[in-house]
């Protein structure tokens, strides 16, 4: 008797041992895909399983874990995201990061759903796979080179031009903090540090190829369907059309002239360049052209071409709002060449663009004021503005030289080693730098950054100025009275719980969550996503279960960090985000810490968490963690 | 028939492409919500106008633009703007 025909999944994990070269497939059943999803959830249940309490996230014994979805490959835009997990080495928590492109499609393609990768590889080494089968290869020849050169000397030993290349740069390999995993050269995994953790196992890269595919989705039809609605309706919405135009960057004037763009170190909330690095002023000076993930017509990438002193090469994209306020805004460089630059540096050695921007602007203001000199910076003016400097800086990071040794290991431990109340100027939670948003003017956002499980993360839920209206997509999740963007009272907590696990559940499928509403960008709606799911698997699954689903694994995340020692204590924003903004059209304005803690505990009791933030058992065994009470209940 | 004046600003570079002005005073009868404004633009520079701010059903603002009256933002397309009142079009700023 044949087996059930599988949909939307291939059913196999491969496993890859650095230490011993061995290769392994492992089947795994519906019912693990049905109770995770994919993403997120798969990393959270692989790693909960998996990593003993306590280890070393640069050692053997973390797992890198590489996963895409039941929806991944269906013909809609937006659902193209690969999730990169392990314990972070920047945080020790739970640490996620996603990756859009082309990559997760070409992964799954090849055969497997999920690549987990444990122990440490002797020398050097890159996995190929390609049509099912996977072979570790010498990388000694690529190891200290950057991103474009391995992805190209990949791409040509292997004589597969279209195959699609993850790798690391130096700075994986010199275990930068913050070090990311490189994409097809543009797509970064960018939070987190997992190319330190693959430069740890000398992993240096991870190549995949399919020439077929070998799994069906259940109904092609629906999803093409929605494919044709999504082309045929997607310019009647401003976001997605202003997005498409100017790319993230089409937000950053109105943030500026509301005040709340980060600058100088999140010291003031408006940049008086904020004009000259805008999306306007990108399109008009060094755009080349725009590109688009597998399937959307959107093409929100930028590719730059800088002028000189700051040439930049296309192939390496160009800054997206986040580079773009923390090299610029942050650090009061308002030249678009200059950050543009900065981008490269980070994408060709391999670094996190957040956290390095953030750590460069941190060092800036402890130039300023004294706490550090150029005795300690090596001679460099490290003052805001100084583009010599912060690129000076930059590249002293991510070949971990001088001063730049002490900022690769990220702002949190960078403080502790300079003392001097350096502390009070670093912008991370739990470890994990403070992005480009915020929340003394989007209060909402301050409960995201304090709850994220792998620290500071500005996509954990849609921001405070989508809840100050009613809206068809937000009332199909429960959410369905306004809520002003400086309330953080009870019916605030309630929506960021129930946005949380929304886009929580996006991390589960690997989907871009500019696409779906509720987004500034979004045109599909949460039930589009229902009737995705279920024309890809042949199930006939609900919203209901997919938010428990992603509910499940919010809590299995919780429980890891619990495991590992993080407690309600570590919920904690930086104290500066307390303190008034100190100029911009908000100046004065800060977040009231006694109403933060009230909306914490809130929050907690919502989750069906104890007042330390730990799940209840109650909780556990609804959500069928109960292989998980013993773990956090111990003694 | 009783008249007032409002005050229009577009913040959306869209909407400002499309309109070809900044903002504008426009006359509208009392009573009018944010929706009639709408309608009334669409009047005043053509029915695209419809298809950008009101949603396929036409009945509220399309989903992620934010209709601000005189700096609060209001939660649907239902509510009565007053002689005087300053209505600002713009996006809602999200992560990414």
């Amino acid at each position: 008797m044949s087996a059930k025909p599988l949909f939307g999944f291939n059913g196999k994990w491969l496993r890859v041992n650095l230490s011993t070269g061995k290769i392994s497939i492992e089947s795994v059943p519906e019912e693990i895909y049905r109770l995770y999803l994919g993403g997120r959830g798969f990393a959270a249940y692989i790693l909960f399983r998996e990593l003993r309490p306590g280890t070393d996230p640069l050692s053997p014994d973390n797992k890198l874990v590489f996963a895409t979805s039941i929806i991944m490959g269906v013909p809609i835009p937006g659902v193209n995201r690969v999730v990169v997990a392990a314990k972070s080495p920047l945080t020790n928590t739970f640490g996620e990061s996603e990756a859009g492109g082309f990559f997760a499609i070409e992964m799954k393609s090849s055969g497997f759903d999920v690549i987990v990768f444990e122990g440490k590889a002797e020398k050097p080494v890159y996995l190929w796979v390609k049509d099912g089968k996977a072979e570790l290869r010498e990388a000694s020849h690529l190891w200290g080179k950057t991103v474009k050169e391995v992805t190209e000397s990949i791409k040509k030993e292997l004589s597969e031009p279209s195959a699609r290349v993850a790798c690391i740069g130096p700075a994986g390999e010199k275990l930068v903090r913050f070090a990311n995993i490189m994409f097809d050269n543009r797509y970064a995994a960018g939070r987190g540090g997992f190319g330190a953790v693959m430069g740890s196992k000398k992993l240096k890269a991870v190549a995949v190829k399919a020439t077929k595919r070998p799994f069906d989705f259940y109904d092609m039809k629906t999803l093409i369907d929605i494919n044709r609605w999504f082309n045929e309706n997607w310019k009647k919405f401003p976001g997605a059309v202003l997005r498409s135009t100017y790319g993230t960057l089409d937000g950053l004037k109105q943030l500026n002239s509301d005040g709340i763009l980060p600058t100088l170190n999140f010291i003031g909330g408006s940049f008086d360049k904020a004009d000259l690095i805008s999306g306007e002023a990108l399109n008009k000076t060094i755009l080349l052209d725009r590109e688009g993930c597998f399937a959307c017509p959107l093409r929100c990438k930028p590719r730059v071409k800088a002028k000189p002193p700051y040439e930049t090469d296309p192939e390496y994209g160009g800054p997206e709002y986040e580079t773009v306020a923390a090299f610029g805004s942050m650090c009061g460089i308002g030249d678009l060449n200059v950050i543009s630059y900065a981008n490269q540096i980070c994408n060709a050695y391999g670094v996190d663009t957040i956290s390095a921007g953030v750590a460069i602007a941190f060092a800036m203001e402890l130039f300023e004021r004294g706490i550090i000199t150029e005795k300690d910076t090596g001679g460099i003016k490290l003052s805001f503005g100084n583009a010599d400097a912060m690129l000076k800086m930059l590249l002293k990071i991510v070949n971990r030289e001088g001063f730049g040794n002490v900022l690769a290991e990220g702002v949190k431990r960078a403080a502790e080693i300079i003392g001097r109340g350096a502390e009070k100027f670093a912008m991370y939670v739990k470890g994990r730098e403070v992005p480009l948003h915020d929340p003394r003017g989007k209060a909402g956002l301050a409960l995201q950054y304090a709850l994220s499980p792998s620290g500071a993360d500005h996509m954990q839920a849609p921001h405070d100025p989508i809840y100050e209206r009613e809206s068809e997509s937000l009332k199909a999740l429960g959410i369905t009275k306004a809520v002003n963007r400086l309330d953080i009272g009870p019916m605030k907590v309630k929506v960021i719980y129930y946005a949380m696990l929304f886009f929580g559940l996006e991390d589960c499928l690997g989907i871009c969550k500019f696409l779906f509403l509720p987004h500034q960008v979004g045109v599909l709606s949460p039930n589009h996503l229902v009737e995705i799911v279920n024309a890809a698997t042949g199930w006939k699954t609900t919203l209901w279960e997919l938010m428990k689903t992603s509910e499940r694994v919010f809590n299995l995340v919780r429980c890891f960090n619990i495991r590992e020692g993080f407690s309600a204590n570590d919920d904690m924003l930086p104290e500066r985000l307390f303190e008034g903004l100190e100029f911009g059209s908000r100046k004065g304005q800060k977040l009231d810490k006694e109403k933060f803690l009230e909306a914490l505990k809130l929050f907690y009791e919502m989750a069906g968490w104890d007042h330390d933030g730990r799940p209840t058992k109650a909780k556990l065994y609804e959500l069928d963690l109960e292989w998980v009470v013993n773990e956090i209940y111990k003694g | 028939m009783k008249y007032i004046k409002v005050r229009v600003r577009y913040l959306i570079p869209y909407f400002k492409k499309l309109i070809g002005v900044d903002e504008e005073t426009i006359e509208v009868e009392v009573g009018s919500t944010v929706k009639d404004i709408i309608v009334k633009l669409s009047e005043i520079h053509g029915k695209e106008i419809l298809v950008y701010m009101l949603d396929d059903d036409k009945k509220d603002l399309r989903e992620n633009v934010l209709c601000m009256i005189n700096d609060v933002v209001v939660p649907n397309a239902k509510y009565v703007v007053k002689d005087g009142d300053t209505i600002t079009f713009l996006i809602a700023v999200d992560g990414g």
